[in-house]
């Protein structure tokens, strides 16, 4: 395929992807049955009633206020969201959502990782998921380029302690698109907001946005990625799997796109050296990042985050 | 170099990293999808691999390996490099003088074993150690080359390569020899004797300047046998008796030099002066100071056995300094000499370096002077010192008169001193020959009327009058006489010259019984000695510019002869204890005594004091033999007195045994002094 096909390709699935955007989110339609069924299984009150019944189901009291029923009409019509995952949780308990939906709610609906942990805490879950969390940085810095490599040995630094001047210096790699061995480590993040994130999150530690870690998933695993890969390590770390039906919050259909960009690259760099697939996936990238950042759909973006304007 | 070596090694490690994950995920774009594209990568991933551990190692990219050659004897050399070795207690030395056979010696021994290691390191010592080693072209290694972007500086380098050699030296079995080490100091010196393998080291210095290693002095073949198999091995055919005695004669000249007598074999003829190229590599090594260079200059003109080192440096003022590191350097040697009881250090040159300092550094009257002149201050006196005394400077004078056979007119008084210690020790010939040769020399410098010419011809008489051949003395001294009278005073020495030759003309016509123009003669010789007294009592002579009050006094003597011979007896008397008065207020115990004694010894005898004659003259002979030998002819004319006393005191047996003794040298040492035998006999016959 040549590269104006590649181009044209890409081009089309942004627009598409950014077209099936515009559409309702299938979460909010699943939402919505959830809410019917409890409806029904309550005898079919009203709306506002069936509402007033799920304040009083979440708080332990009546709504006293209209308005306070707002939200979970909101909530069922996908206007806005539940404003914290226990608040979530508790609108998934008051549907009475088997442990299957409450999943889906948040994962799907919520578009959360299962488990959020605020500790290193002995927890098998946790224990395991920072297991394949360690692998896949390891991995990470073997791929690292010994061009790389020396820069940080003759900076007198060990690879692992810059793990994340690599990766910061690597994503940015995939909005100015250069050779390794012409990369210089030298711009340090000096965002204390991101230092503290980025160490918080290799730490799995606090609420990791899903798209975050998506992207996590795709650096650390560059080239070495297909779509399987990335949708079991995302439900190995308790995520939803890559869905086609998946939406963002913002109704945003990351999970389309995703997919679609990575059977583009698995159809165009099978057999190919890692270091061309490389190549091939960062230029492809650079394209669709900068379709969707011409069409303000910052929420598709999936490798940016804001961090890297500073060093843009 | 290591910053180099990990990129590459890490870039094979990650393609090695990548491989892996390759492997293990199979089903992405960068995954194995056959097993032939697997295969094919771990097949370039392997070859990879090997190249660059075929880059990345080290070894020594050579191994020396001597050319057959002719190598004769020194077996027992080799079982004792062996021993050494075999000990590793650090590198064996092997020293001598250039041309000996060391390196021959070293590859030799690398023939014999070059089996057993697994690399032989031949390198050749030049400015130091740092430079050698890091030599890239002497001591190649794969892998390693020094370039200034890498290492910036030698130094750096230096302590990598040594890291590696000794890395390759634990791990492999090497010899290292270092060939033709002659800087007495190196920074780096102990380092590279400390590398852990077997080193041989060639050197010409003393190795004891290093520290305590094992040396082993390589010196001439030594037996009989091997210069049997050295002859055979370097000629072909049979020699004649007459070459056979010419290599014999050669080899004692050069002291079996090993190069020496091969070229002498291979066609260069013994005769021959050594080669101008041969002869400036036994220094060329060395970096050889202005006070080192003139040592070897006049140490080559000194005899084979050697010079005292005391006398050596009273004559040349040479440093210790520059001894001991020319001994260093085993250019000159340093041993005992044993001479009775005295046991005294010697300075010697290898005959073969004094032949290569010659051609090197060419002694002559000019660069030389300092010492010649040294030497002859040394002589002056020798009338008055015994005869022992004076026949230990006797080798250094006939060294230095031949090395320069042609003597330098301005250099004359110098060299009249050494020929006349010759002739007091009864080198007659020779002094007179030399003699002959400064005359000549200042003729032709100075002119037929000069009065240095005048002094020469004087000094040359006194050859011919010492040696008894009085006629010829006589020539010279009116020769001189004449050239004195009439030649312009060059200095106050003038007067005494002539004072001189008037007394040695008065002598001349004493004996011939005309003893009033002899005491004319004396006369105008006092005068003169008078003048010369006024003239020198302003400003000091040094000692050789006559002390002339000795001189006087010979006058003075002179004077009392010939009014003995008058028969004026009292006068002659006076005379005598005059003189006699002088020498014991000097407290002179030398050989002049002897002079008066002898006088009064006939005065003695004249008036028939025998008792007091005999005492005079049997002290005269003892001290006549210590100062002159047995032999001299004023020993045996203070035995002829002896003999003459004895005879009037009626001892003819004593008289008898006195006469033969002086007979017996006559006839044998002086053939042709026919008056003096037959006089003899006549005496013999009447006793």
């Amino acid at each position: 395929m040549g590269v104006n096909d590649t181009e044209k390709r890409i081009l089309a699935l942004a627009e598409e992807c950014i077209r099936l955007g515009k559409q309702e989110r299938p979460e909010k339609q699943w939402i919505g049955r959830m809410y019917e069924r409890f409806r029904a299984a309550n005898g079919m009150p009203g709306k506002a009633e069936t509402d007033g019944l799920i304040f009083r189901k979440m708080y332990g009291n009546a709504p006293e206020k209209a308005s306070d029923t707002l939200k979970i009409r909101y909530w069922r019509t996908g206007r806005h969201l539940p404003g914290s995952r226990e608040q979530c949780m508790a609108f998934g308990r008051a549907l009475e959502l088997s442990a299957d939906e409450t999943q889906y709610l948040i994962q799907g609906y919520y578009d959360r990782c299962d488990r959020v942990f605020e500790t290193e805490e002995p927890d098998a879950v946790y224990l395991e998921r920072i297991r394949l969390l360690g692998q896949l940085k390891q991995e990470y810095l073997d791929k690292v380029h010994p061009v790389i490599r020396l820069q940080i040995y003759q900076a007198g630094t060990e690879l692992e302690q810059s793990l994340r001047h690599l990766y910061y210096t690597d994503a940015s790699r995939y909005f100015s698109f250069r050779e390794p061995e012409k990369i210089e480590i030298g711009r340090h993040i000096t965002s204390i907001n991101y230092l503290s994130e980025f160490g918080r999150q290799m730490k799995l530690l606090g609420e990791i946005p899903r798209r975050t870690m998506i992207r996590h998933l795709l650096l650390f695993g560059m080239p070495f990625i297909n779509r399987r890969l990335i949708s079991c390590r995302l439900e190995h770390f308790g995520y939803l799997p890559l869905s086609p039906d998946h939406t963002q919050v913002d109704g945003s259909r990351l999970d389309w796109l995703l997919l679609g960009f990575l059977e583009l690259y698995e159809e165009c760099c099978t057999g190919k050296d890692p270091e061309d697939c490389d190549r091939w996936f960062r230029e492809a990238y650079g394209i669709l990042d900068q379709c969707l950042e011409k069409r303000g759909k910052q929420s598709l973006r999936f490798l940016y985050f804001k961090s890297l304007r500073g060093g843009e | 170099m290591k910053v180099q070596k990990r990129y590459q090694e890490e870039l094979l490690e990650w393609k090695e990293r990548l491989y892996q994950l390759r492997a293990r995920y199979r089903d992405t774009p960068p995954g194995f999808h056959t097993s032939q594209e697997e295969a094919q990568v771990v097949k370039r991933l392997k070859r990879e691999r090997q190249e660059y551990q075929k880059q990345s190692r080290y070894r020594f990219a050579a191994s020396y390996c001597p050319t057959e050659e002719c190598f004769v004897g020194r077996q027992g050399y080799l079982a004792r490099m062996e021993e050494m070795l075999r000990r590793e207690n650090g590198p064996v030395i092997l020293y001598g003088i250039g041309g000996i056979g060391k390196t021959a010696l070293a590859r030799e021994y690398i023939r014999k074993h070059a089996k057993q290691y697994d690399t032989v390191l031949f390198l050749s010592y030049n400015i130091g150690f740092q430079e050698l080693i890091c030599d890239d072209f002497q001591l190649p290694i794969e892998n390693l080359r020094f370039t200034t972007e890498k290492y910036e500086s030698k130094s750096r380098y230096f302590a990598e390569k040594m890291n590696v050699i000794a890395e390759l030296a634990r791990s492999t079995k090497v010899l290292l020899v270092i060939d033709d080490c002659n800087r007495r100091r190196d920074a780096r010196l102990r380092e590279v004797f400390s590398l852990p393998c077997d080193i041989l080291v060639t050197t010409r210095t003393d190795p004891s300047c290093w520290g305590d290693f094992s040396a082993i002095c390589v010196k001439e073949l030594e037996t009989e046998e091997e210069w049997k198999q050295f002859l055979r091995a370097y000629h072909q055919g049979e020699f004649t008796a007459e070459e056979r005695k010419r290599i014999r004669d050669y080899r004692l000249r050069v002291k079996g030099h090993t190069l020496l007598m091969q070229l002498c074999l291979r066609g260069l003829e013994t005769g021959v002066e050594m080669p101008e190229k041969v002869a400036k590599d036994f220094f060329s090594r060395f970096p050889l100071r202005k006070e080192e260079k003139q040592i070897l200059r006049e140490l080559s003109v000194m005899p084979v056995q050697g010079i005292p080192l005391a006398l050596y440096r009273e004559i040349s003022r040479a440093s210790s300094q520059a001894l001991d590191c020319l001994a260093g350097y085993l250019l000159i040697g340093r041993g005992k000499s044993q001479e009775g009881s005295r046991a005294e250090e010697m300075l010697t040159l290898h005959p073969v370096i004094a032949e290569a300092a010659r051609k090197v550094f060419s002694p002559s009257m000019d660069n030389c002077r300092k010492m010649i002149s040294a030497l002859s201050a040394k002589t002056w006196n020798a009338w008055n010192r015994t005869y022992q005394e004076n026949q230990r400077m006797v080798p250094y004078v006939f060294a230095v008169l031949k090395a320069f056979p042609r003597p330098a007119a301005w250099m004359a008084r110098q060299l009249d001193e050494l020929v006349t210690l010759l002739w007091i020790q009864g080198y007659y010939a020779e002094a007179k020959a030399y003699s002959k040769k400064i005359v000549k020399a200042v003729i032709s410098y100075y002119g037929e009327n000069h009065q240095i010419t005048g002094e020469m011809c004087l000094r040359l008489a006194a050859v011919y009058y010492n040696s008894m051949d009085f006629s010829r003395a006589e020539e010279w001294y009116r020769k001189a006489y004449c050239i004195l009278k009439n030649c312009p005073p060059t200095d106050s020495r003038h007067e005494y010259l002539l004072s001189t030759v008037l007394w040695k003309l008065a002598r001349s016509c004493r004996y011939q019984g005309d003893y009033e123009a002899a005491l004319k003669m004396l006369d105008e010789a006092v005068v003169r000695m008078e003048r010369f007294r006024d003239s020198t009592r302003i400003r000091e002579l040094p000692l050789q510019d006559g002390d002339w009050q000795i001189e006087y006094q010979y006058l003075l003597i002179d004077q009392a002869k010939c009014y003995l011979k008058q028969g004026k007896s009292r006068e002659a008397e006076e005379n005598c204890r005059r003189g006699m008065v002088e020498i014991q207020k000097r407290q002179d115990t030398s050989y002049r005594e002897n002079e008066f004694n002898s006088l009064l010894a006939e005065i003695y005898l004249e008036k028939g004091r025998l008792t007091e004659a005999e005492g005079l003259c049997r002290g005269m002979v003892k001290k006549a033999e210590r100062f002159r030998g047995r032999n001299f002819k004023d020993t045996l004319s203070c035995r002829e007195l002896l003999g003459d006393v004895y005879a009037a005191q009626g001892k003819r047996e004593n008289a008898r045994r006195e006469y033969d003794t002086v007979l017996e040298c006559l006839v044998r040492d002086y053939p042709y002094q026919l008056q003096w035998t037959e006089k003899i006999r006549q005496k013999r016959l009447q006793c």
